[in-house]
């Protein structure tokens, strides 16, 4: 039984690809076979996040030509033995594959992998189309940000619209302190603009850029962002485990009971 | 009065006032309702009311509203100085 998830969000920078690394990493990390796929051609990405940028020969692309096979193309953590990466063509843009294909490409993945994390482009033209095409599950990615909101809400439109039923959100980069000052739209705020169901909240958290410029995962730091990211992944498996709390007063990151559950 | 109400403006925090402004263009968005809709919406709205009421175009505003979902229209009436003499002058 495989699953494929596609990671989105509209809008560009709000964490798409930091969060597909990270699921990723944290689902391997859980013991399941886990495969992250960029589908973002022409500008790869997932690669240098996770400290791989050095072992591409084949691409995404060529699998989908048959210039390789996928065993070929897939380059295989060196931390997490059930982490699997298959990169973007860099060469190539979005036009060089069809949703048909991606379909193709993740029923052929499935037979390998737990876990299939798409980590889709920017924007709602041909990526996105693609990336969504092969997809049992999203995640949708978004900032307490106007714009990022705004995005994620024709995001979850689209993905309704092509039948992608199981939706799930992350709110990425909150700041407790600017929530308690007002200055920032709070977790129950975005929940209950965009109507859909929470699957985690990410701090802000300067662990996440120094873990980028070294190209490593996050996993490990004890972090708060981490800690974000690890509950993520087990309540992707269909574990229960509640959500983080920024209770100041108490210490930032005092666990609580299920206050933002359904 | 009115000081009083735009300090009270000025003093919202600013998460609450980014929630609000997104509920309102969600909301349209959702509907399908672009804004050259509500412009045309608007510019019916003036027409018809114009034929009752004196209406300050420039002041209008049309919102939508969540829960319950509601279009809420503002539409200043123009109040001449001399009003009340032309309604002796009818009556």
């Amino acid at each position: 039984m495989s699953e494929v998830i596609v990671v989105t969000s509209g809008k560009g920078g709000v964490g798409k690809t930091t969060t597909a690394a990270n699921i990723g990493t944290g689902l391997a990390m859980l013991g399941k076979k886990t495969a992250v796929v960029d589908t973002d051609i022409g500008l790869r990405n997932l690669d240098v996040v996770m400290g791989l940028e050095n072992r591409i020969v084949y691409n995404l692309v060529d699998v989908i030509y048959g210039n390789c096979r996928l065993k070929q193309a897939l380059i295989r953590d060196k931390r997490y033995s059930n982490l699997y990466l298959l990169p973007s063509a860099q060469t190539k843009d979005k036009t060089a594959v069809t949703p048909e294909q991606m379909i193709k490409l993740t029923e052929e993945m499935g037979s390998h992998f737990e876990y299939i994390i798409l980590d889709c482009p920017a924007g709602i033209e041909q990526g996105f189309k693609n990336a969504i095409a092969g997809a049992d599950r999203a995640i949708v990615v978004t900032t307490p940000e106007v714009s990022a909101i705004r995005d994620a809400d024709r995001i979850i439109g689209l993905l309704e619209a092509n039948d992608i039923n199981q939706i799930e959100l992350i709110i990425n980069r909150i700041r407790p302190d600017m929530i308690q000052k007002g200055d920032m739209m709070s977790v129950d705020d975005v929940i209950e603009i965009l109507a859909v169901h929470l699957l985690g909240i990410i701090p802000d958290d300067q662990q996440i850029v120094i873990a980028t410029n070294q190209g490593v995962p996050l996993s490990g730091r004890n972090s708060p962002a981490d800690q974000g990211y690890i509950n993520i992944c087990r309540r992707i498996t269909g574990e229960e485990i509640p959500f983080l709390s920024f209770d100041m007063k108490k210490g930032i990151f005092r666990k609580m009971t299920e206050l933002f559950r359904n | 009065m009115l000081f009083i109400a735009r300090s009270g403006i000025a003093k919202r925090k600013s998460g609450s006032v980014a929630r609000n402004r997104l509920k309102t263009v969600l909301l349209s968005e959702r509907m399908d309702c672009s804004t050259d809709v509500t412009v045309m919406l608007k510019n019916d709205l003036v027409q018809a009311i114009s034929k009752y009421l004196p209406v300050d175009k420039s002041g209008i505003q049309i919102q939508f509203q969540q829960n319950p979902p509601m279009m809420l229209a503002r539409i200043p009436i123009l109040q001449e100085k001399d009003s009340r003499k032309d309604y002796v002058k009818t009556v």
